[in-house]
């Protein structure tokens, strides 16, 4: 912008920022530090001595819980999802570059989508494909048990959000 | 160059030489399919659903208002209504006056393009992680025996530790803005670097001292970029439940955590009642911010 000298407003603003800054940073690092919390200590400060016991005790097997199990699960439902939106999204912004009959209504629903709030969706995804009652119609969800499916389909509803964007530009 | 895209678009627009009508449509198939599956029929069942009947077990297809009235009629209702309207605008006020600053100072303070894309990745790397992380992160703050409170007894500010730190309206509202910040900084950002610098310079030569410059100039040209931050806050505070339970340990209530209740006691019918009183209230507002704003050019 200009060259002259820095004025007060922008000194204001800096302190403004960096305090921003912290307050992004700060609880997100306490959480780091506190991860290395001693044995018996719990989620205060000050640190009861510094130990990798929580990290252990994470990969070790637990009653609740399987840690490898759920992070596998994660990771394969993140891979399916990418693939389904960079798919979804790419046809759809081709289509998106000539005007086909409905194209205005399709944008705008799209659109719409990211409007909605989501625990609607999900509560309308719950009505249609009720959790305890297993066929579901949907055969490339199938391969999910019914607890996943309704993750599934959550991170789907992600999906619909980033549509909007390639077919935006 | 821009003349040659306009060109582009324009024969796009009217059907390029050699694509066969079916095209566009195989293309627009799949998000027709994920759009109709995933979001017009959920929307259609829960207004299909809400006049239903149902019971402790199940749900009986009928035509009644009695989910609606019953809903509408309770003052428990009305108080989680306003309790959510009041988190909505408390955290609006916050995100969009944090958001304005931190965006105007990225975009005119700060001078070199390189400074600015580091600046702004270091507000985005937070919102990298979870929400749920980002809540609990928290609570060894603004515990009892938290950052916060060790740090100000030690400090000889007060002697007994602050209670309403955490598990309280405090809490959910400051999480919320921690959250959602940055769905106001984007938008206005990216509205606030496409403004012309040379109208800046003119309204200066015209006498303009800073806040006039902000007041007058910049602040009408980023409107579509509030607006559309605006409409994400509103939305996501609206449909809110996690926050609001994990951080006021339960003393306090909105519509979707009320929705996700009713949803976990099976009262379907209830829920979708409440979802499509939420619904049309979002609508409502959304629209509204499209009436004052128009960001037409900004999608």
């Amino acid at each position: 912008m200009n060259r002259e000298k820095r004025r007060a407003g922008f000194y204001v603003l800096a302190i403004f920022f960096g305090v921003f800054v912290l307050f992004l940073y700060g609880p997100l690092s306490a959480i780091i530090v506190l991860s290395f919390q001693g044995l018996d200590g719990g989620l205060t400060f000050p640190l009861n001595g510094v130990s990798l016991h929580w990290f252990a005790n994470l990969f070790a097997i637990q009653a609740v819980g399987d840690f490898g199990a759920s992070f596998r699960r994660s990771l394969t439902l993140g891979l399916m999802v990418m693939v389904v939106t960079v798919v979804v999204s790419l046809l759809a912004g081709l289509a998106f570059r000539r005007r086909f009959w409905g194209s205005t209504a399709l944008f705008y629903a799209t659109v719409a989508s990211l409007v909605v709030p989501s625990i609607i969706i999900s509560l309308g995804i719950g009505v249609v494909l009720p959790g305890d009652r297993a066929p579901t119609g949907l055969v490339f969800l199938g391969l999910w048990r019914t607890s996943d499916l309704d993750l599934a389909v959550r991170r789907l509803d992600y999906v619909r959000r980033l549509q909007s964007f390639p077919s935006g530009l | 160059m821009v003349a040659i895209d306009s060109v582009l678009t324009k024969r796009n627009r009217h059907g390029p030489v050699g694509a066969r009508w079916p095209v566009p449509y195989l293309q627009a198939l799949p998000l027709l399919v994920i759009l109709g599956f995933f979001f017009l029929l959920p929307i259609v069942m829960i207004a299909v659903v809400s006049f239903w009947d149902y019971d402790f077990s199940r749900l009986y297809p009928a035509f009644q208002s009695m989910n609606y009235t019953d809903t509408l009629g309770s003052w428990v209702t009305w108080k989680t209504y306003l309790n959510t309207l009041k988190f909505t605008a408390i955290v609006w006020a916050a995100t969009l006056f944090i958001g304005f600053w931190v965006a105007y100072f990225l975009a005119f303070h700060v001078r070199s393009a390189v400074t600015q894309g580091i600046l702004f990745l270091v507000c985005t790397v937070p919102f990298l992680t979870s929400n749920i992380i980002r809540m609990i992160a928290w609570i060894p703050v603004l515990g009892r025996n938290g950052l916060v409170n060790t740090a100000f007894i030690k400090m000889g500010l007060i002697s007994q530790p602050i209670e309403w730190l955490l598990y309280s309206e405090f809490a959910v509202v400051l999480a919320m803005v921690h959250l959602y910040t940055l769905f106001m900084v984007t938008p206005i950002f990216n509205t606030l670097m496409r403004i012309d610098r040379s109208l800046l310079e003119a309204a200066r030569d015209g006498g303009a001292n800073s806040w006039q410059v902000i007041w007058n100039v910049v602040i009408p040209l980023a409107k579509p970029g509030m607006a559309i931050g605006t409409i994400f806050v509103v939305i996501l505070v609206m449909a809110d439940f996690s926050t609001v339970q994990v951080m006021s340990g339960g003393q306090s209530a909105s519509v979707a955590l009320m929705m996700k209740n009713q949803m976990s006691l099976l009262q379907y019918p209830a829920a979708a009642a409440n979802a499509v009183v939420l619904l049309v209230i979002v609508l409502l507002i959304v629209a509204a911010i499209l009436r004052v704003v128009d960001i037409r050019k900004e999608l």
